[in-house]
């Protein structure tokens, strides 16, 4: 396959995987259309594999890419994952992710997944795959070399007239501590730790509402309507394997200290250090820890690349509101009765292969990261079900 | 051609509010924390003189890719974009 593909044959991908694996995948187009400037509104699609009746309590998971627009590589690196596990399933053979040679001659992988497996995978794992979260940013940051570091969506600006002004980051668009004044102390708020902004040209901007964002939107759309157990939201670079929280660090000893308790707000600090740390069960943080090591072990097998920044991300990143593995892991604790999400957010490669990979002498290797974290992710959901041992 | 070049900084955080000040300085992404302290690292973009006034803040800077490294990577990603879809017959 070619990389990296335009938005229309991304969503033309999606298609064809529905048509060439009718029984095991499906086609379901997103109800909420981009509004974008000088595009025409588009819906756009996400890929649901699955051989689970839909009323099984069999676990699910939700795999997001190319949320912002100027990250080219996870969106074909998702594609090419799924076509290689429907084909594997299809002809009843292994998954392979082929051996990588590294730019030393040094050999790592292959990683190969029994036939077996890969059936226990598609008939007890719903995966909902949304490759491109993001299809109007991603085309404008095609469209010209100046554009290829754009991030955000291409919603209308409020000030029409500044480019910069124009979209909305939607990895801060989240309902999850979305204001971020009224969380945090004023010093919090004015100190660089704390990456989100009101700033319209910032590329950080959380937008005018939490989930003005039709991308944000159907992302919601999905959690609300699919039965999702995990979710991974892929974005790139700096070899990071992430899990909640992004708006504080992390402790498991007082329930108390939680987003949704008035008692703390304009009170947390975002820095590092126990002044305030964000309530985290701590079974499920030890599970998180689990699945993280996990895929960064797969990842080192694959490629002999250390994503060995593994953790909270507001303990390896600058903290910040809004994010879409937040918002999934938060509503658990907001909604009645919702699931308990297991949350990650992987950056893959690092600054050398930037936002846009070489398609020759960088790309392969991502691609096989992100198929060993996916395959990973889907191999633990399937033994966590019960359908492996 | 762009004399834009990929580098790293890291610097105390203070010193980041004058980096809105810096002509031809983009950030790009999230800041992230150097092993485990309050020290912040920030990729970027920027050219030579926006280099010169960071350091000149005291800020270490490290040229990841330079202005013509960093053309020939964008230039190499934009001739591969295609319009062409994955077929999914096992082909791809």
């Amino acid at each position: 396959m070619a990389y990296p593909m335009t938005s229309t044959a991304i969503e033309a991908s999606i298609g064809n995987a529905a048509n060439a694996y009718s029984t095991l995948c499906q086609r379901v187009q997103l109800p909420f259309s981009t509004n974008s400037v000088g595009m025409p509104a588009r819906q756009y699609s996400g890929l649901l594999i699955t051989k689970v009746a839909a009323n099984s309590e069999r676990p699910g998971l939700l795999a997001t890419a190319g949320m912002h627009a100027r990250e080219w590589a996870q969106p074909d690196a998702c594609l090419s994952f799924a076509g290689k596990l429907l084909h594997a399933y299809k002809h009843n053979v292994a998954f392979v992710i082929p051996a990588f040679i590294d730019s030393t001659g040094a050999t790592f992988g292959p990683i190969t997944v029994a036939a077996d497996r890969v059936k226990a995978i598609i008939e007890n794992v719903s995966f909902f795959l949304l490759p491109l979260a993001n299809p109007d940013g991603r085309e404008f940051s095609m469209s010209a070399k100046v554009n290829s570091r754009w991030r955000k969506t291409r919603s209308p600006s409020a000030t029409p007239g500044i480019p910069d002004t124009i979209g909305v980051d939607p990895n801060r668009n989240f309902d999850i501590a979305w204001d971020f004044d009224v969380y945090y102390s004023a010093a919090a708020v004015a100190d660089p730790h704390l990456a989100a902004s009101k700033q319209p040209a910032m590329e950080n901007y959380i937008g005018p509402t939490p989930f003005s964002e039709a991308e944000t939107k159907n992302i919601k759309w999905i959690l609300d309507k699919n039965k999702v157990d995990f979710f991974i939201d892929l974005h790139s670079f700096s070899l990071k394997i992430m899990y909640p929280w992004s708006i504080e660090t992390n402790q498991s000893a007082n329930a108390a200290k939680n987003f949704r308790n008035g008692a703390f707000d304009h009170r947390r600090d975002g820095k590092l250090g126990n002044a305030y740390q964000e309530y985290f069960p701590a079974h499920s943080l030890t599970h998180h820890k689990l699945i993280a090591e996990k895929m960064r072990d797969a990842i080192l097998v694959a490629t002999g690349r250390n994503y060995g920044a593994v953790g909270g991300i507001a303990k390896l990143l600058s903290t910040a509101t809004g994010s879409s593995s937040d918002y999934a892991f938060s509503r658990q604790f907001t909604i009645a009765g919702s699931r308990q999400i297991h949350s990650f957010a992987i950056e893959f490669g690092d600054i050398d292969d930037h936002f846009q990979p070489d398609p020759v002498t960088k790309y392969p290797r991502i691609e096989r990261e992100v198929h060993a974290a996916l395959i990973t992710l889907l191999e633990y959901i399937a033994i966590w079900s019960g359908a492996i041992s | 051609m762009s004399d834009l070049a990929v580098i790293k900084i890291e610097c105390d955080p203070s010193l980041s509010a004058q980096f809105k000040t810096i002509e031809n300085l983009r950030l790009t992404g999230r800041p992230s924390r150097v092993a485990g302290t309050e020290r912040l690292s920030f990729d970027a973009v920027a050219d030579a003189a926006a280099q010169e006034q960071l350091r000149a803040l005291g800020c270490a800077v490290t040229i990841v890719k330079t202005p013509e490294e960093y053309e020939e990577n964008v230039r190499r990603a934009f001739d591969a974009i295609s319009d062409t879809p994955m077929k999914f017959d096992g082909s791809d």
